[in-house]
């Protein structure tokens, strides 16, 4: 954009709420460009948001829905499809991982019920195979309630946590009203000098995989989203409440078929 | 090294006259198999390593060293357990199958199974290949020791062969190494022979000596029995076959006696199998100059670090009329390169191949091209098996002459397996499972069973990372050619530059405008080893940080990750001269040797030390850190 230029604003409604999909970031160069090792970061998510706001409303048609009884606007990428076709759904494994953003919520059930709901329709499944929390601030308990609830129901089958220490492993392990046990704990070894030989023991004892996390945990605020988006012309702050990272994995050939991200935010006044 | 039929091999007389006769079937049974299979969909990966070996006598007592001519025995003994189990003497399947390979002194072994897809499999590599070799020493004389090494430094020198022999063989005719370097088995004196007389001459290979203080300038091999008149062709030397300032080398040995890494692994398709080939074809030089383990050849430092060129000129059976020294008169085609050497031509159908990236003429067979594009085989498919098709079959055997088409793939495997290229398309077998495969070939084997696992595994999950980002790697073929030749130069990792694709995310862009920018899109530079392998800021971002972005978008566990990174590691720091190739090693244990005279002679004193020492390396006997740093090998 040439310097003298007055950037106009987008012609978008004001919106309460905000809805966006980052798409496949395997096949956008965005996972590719993303330099992973060592520390936690967010770079990822922070360059997917970009490329889909530049993709999706940059350009001579923007694309974007409002729905106005909600007064949500949802920002979709259509540079590829997610949908899994149901005959080549027993060759992948579909992962998630939600992040709680911002203080803690007053509903913890919702934001994995409504993750949950977003994937179903975007990737076209009825299961999810390791649904992985990331709770921040957020009350495990009543989280992990809706979750086994879930597992019940046969929607999600592999439960999993982010970041747990070993004192909170422990402490979930040997709570008795939790019925469905976590599978898996993600953790950041960082250059993998010092691995934690006691969670691995503990884990080992509990079948519990302990898998690299290279996310880190407040993956996303206000000021990033919202310089974001002001970047791409929307006058908004939007305070990110959750972000949903998904990935669907082609079992017998460890190939990444789409990694992606959902952003749900709330505009603040 | 290809198929052991059994059988009477005919003499290149004869051979000649079944040329067609081959080709024509070898054409039929692909298109059998073709048809069968190109539908088949979902396959999974499945792969394996070849690792090469060479044996040596190494007498600790008397401090020397000979190659030793026992593969066949040593075969024998490695090869009874993979053959009670096929004949139901045990249900103990064999940790590992061994075949033999084109010198007496060489052996090969590959895992008992194929290796399957999950990052668990990643991590048995090492312990098979650290297996393979404990079973190799097992099954050898005490004196003697299986060794990694590309070649054997004195090939080709007086009183380095257990047995000796005087080089007075009819099969190679060479001044150099006797016949009985060469695999007993019908089929390999029989490919020695027919190579020389269809070319009419001898293989002629010349290396670039390294040049150090006292080497002479020029330099003409006092080593080379110029006046020599046992055969025919031994004028050839001196009529200017072998050239100055170069390591002349005149047999097959010299080339298929080197050892190499091997990769193969199976597609889900024909599809996917084709494009993996067309993105690996430019990484194959990258991977040669990385690997490069052989800068001594017949006792001589060379100013190169790799054996390819060696190997194109060992098995280079073009006539003079082929070659363009001569107008054609007897033979068909000019063709531009030996039948071992570098592809000539991509062969994917999908919408990232270009017809522009095949930018060399290509040779092929117009009738093979007519007759496949009739039986529905796409063009660019076409042309490659036209292509593969130009040459004569080398070893045909008469009993084997009438072949049922619809359920061998003999004919076909005949030149098959005779093109040997930088990677391999593999159709399936007749009535198997096993799918459509592309086999790896530029790798150098390296030292230790550290580093072949970890370049094993790197090829794997860049495979991997190609197909899960979608990588456009393609450049000109005529770029990818040029690269080769730089891959060979001593000491290319540190100081040259490889042609490599700018921008592999293509289709990818933000608001990408299909039609403009196309030029700038496929645009392609000068790129350092580091670049490639590590990345560069603002670019290209490096085969290894994709591979970490690759497997941080999986769900990979603390261990299996770590582990895995010590390989990448390795890989990184061989690209980035932190660590040095084998070449570079091999180089300073001459020339740092007491006894080195600065005038290029690898004697056989230095090459015992240099054996011993790279055996103690290998047994985790001796650090080596410029090598392999804190990695234990």
């Amino acid at each position: 954009m040439p310097a003298q230029a007055i950037p106009e604003l987008l012609d978008i409604p004001t919106f309460k709420h905000l809805t966006l999909y980052t798409g496949n970031v395997m096949k956008t160069s965005v996972a590719g460009r993303s330099k992973v090792l060592g520390k936690k970061s967010n770079t990822e998510l922070i360059n997917a948001i970009d490329d889909t706001l530049c993709a999706s409303l940059g350009g001579n048609k923007p694309s974007f829905r409002y729905i106005d009884q909600e007064s949500l606007l949802e920002v979709p990428d259509l540079r590829s499809r997610s949908r899994i076709l149901p005959e080549d759904r027993s060759d992948v494994e579909v992962t998630a991982k939600l992040f709680y953003l911002g203080e803690k919520p007053k509903d913890n059930a919702a934001y994995i019920r409504s993750s949950v709901e977003h994937l179903q329709r975007l990737l076209g499944v009825d299961t999810i195979d390791t649904f992985i929390v990331s709770l921040g601030e957020a009350d495990v308990s009543s989280a992990w309630k809706q979750l086994e609830l879930l597992h019940q129901q046969n929607i999600l089958n592999k439960l999993g946590v982010a970041d747990f220490s070993q004192k909170q492993l422990e402490t979930i392990l040997s709570d008795s009203s939790v019925t469905v046990k976590p599978s898996v704990n993600q953790i950041n070894v960082g250059q993998c000098c010092d691995m934690p030989s006691a969670m691995i023991d503990l884990a080992r004892k509990h079948h519990i995989e302990l898998l690299h996390n290279a996310d880190q945990a407040d993956i996303l605020d206000t000021e990033s989203l919202s310089a974001l988006l002001q970047k791409h012309n929307i006058r908004a702050t939007v305070k990110p409440q959750f972000v949903i990272k998904y990935h669907v994995f082609v079992r017998c050939r460890s190939v990444v078929n789409d990694k992606g991200y959902v952003v749900v935010g709330d505009s603040l006044p | 090294m290809g198929l052991l039929s059994l059988g009477t091999p005919l003499h290149w007389n004869d051979a000649k006259k079944y040329a067609d006769h081959v080709r024509s079937h070898g054409i039929d049974q692909f298109l059998s198999v073709y048809r069968k299979q190109r539908s088949r969909q979902k396959q999974c990966l499945l792969w394996g390593d070849e690792v090469e070996y060479v044996v040596v006598k190494l007498d600790k007592e008397n401090h020397t060293t000979k190659l030793s001519l026992r593969a066949f025995d040593i075969l024998a003994s490695l090869q009874k357990t993979e053959q009670d189990y096929l004949e139901g003497k045990t249900t103990q399947p064999p940790e590992a199958l061994w075949r033999p390979e084109y010198g007496r002194f060489m052996i090969e072994g590959t895992p008992g199974e194929p290796y399957g897809a999950t990052f668990r499999d990643l991590m048995t590599v090492e312990a098979s290949m650290k297996k393979r070799r404990q079973l190799a020493i097992e099954a050898m004389l005490p004196d003697e020791i299986p060794v990694t090494l590309v070649n054997y430094p004195r090939l080709g020198c007086p009183n380095e062969l257990e047995i000796d022999s005087e080089p007075h063989g009819k099969a190679c005719q060479s001044m150099f190494v006797p016949d009985e370097v060469i695999n007993p088995h019908a089929r390999f004196p029989t490919l020695t022979a027919n190579i020389r007389r269809r070319r009419g001459a001898k293989v002629e290979i010349n290396m670039p000596i390294f040049h150090d203080k006292n080497t002479p300038r020029p330099f003409i091999d006092p080593t080379i029995p110029y006046d020599r008149e046992v055969f025919d062709h031994d004028k050839e030397a001196k009529n200017g076959a072998a050239k100055p300032d170069h390591i002349y080398m005149d047999a097959m040995a010299f080339g298929m006696g080197c050892c190499c890494l091997q990769i193969t692994f199976q597609a889900c398709n024909i599809d996917e199998a084709r494009r993996l080939y067309d993105h690996l074809a430019p990484v194959a030089p990258i991977m040669l100059a990385l690997t490069g383990a052989s800068p001594i050849y017949r006792g001589y430092l060379a100013d190169v670090d790799a054996r390819w060129n060696v190997i194109a000129s060992a098995v280079d059976d073009r006539t003079p009329e082929e070659r363009g020294l001569k107008p054609l008169e007897n033979d068909r085609f000019v063709i531009n390169k030996s039948r071992y050497d570098s592809i000539d031509t991509y062969i994917s159908n999908d919408a990232m191949y270009k017809e522009k990236y095949n930018d060399l003429d290509l040779v092929y067979d117009k009738d093979i091209y007519e007759k496949l594009r009739k039986n529905d085989v796409d063009d660019l498919l076409a042309r490659h098996m036209a292509h593969l098709f130009i040459r004569d079959p080398l070893v045909i055997f008469e009993e084997l002459l009438d072949q049922d088409d619809e359920n061998s793939m003999d004919h076909f495997e005949n030149l098959q397996s005779t093109n040997w290229q930088t990677v391999r398309f593999k159709p399936p077998p007749p009535n198997s499972d096993i799918g459509w495969r592309v086999e790896f070939r530029s790798m150098e084997v390296q030292l230790t069973d550290f580093e072949n696992a970890a370049f094993s595994v790197f090829i794997v999950l860049l495979t991997r990372v190609i197909l899960s980002f979608g990588l456009n790697l393609y450049i000109p073929i005529t770029k990818v050619d040029e690269n080769m030749a730089t891959a060979h130069k001593r000491g290319s990792v540190l100081n040259d530059k490889f042609y490599f694709r700018k921008n592999v995310f293509t289709n990818n862009k933000p608001g990408a405008n299909s039609n403009s920018h196309i030029e700038e899109e496929d645009e392609y530079e000068l790129m350092t080893m580091n670049e490639i392998i590590n990345g560069k800021d603002q670019g290209f971002p490096g085969f290894v940080p994709l591979i970490h972005s690759y497997l941080s978008s999986t769900n990979i566990d603390i261990e299996t990750r770590c582990e895995l990174t010590r390989y990448l590691s390795l890989i990184s720091k061989r690209a980035s001269g932190e660590l040095m190739t084998g070449a570079t090693y091999l180089r300073k244990l001459v020339t740092s040797h007491p006894q080195y005279k600065q005038d290029s002679v690898v004697s056989p004193e230095i090459t015992y030390d240099l054996i011993n020492t790279v055996d103690r390396i290998a047994r985790g006997e001796l650090k080596a850190p410029e090598l392999l740093g804190d990695f234990n090998a």
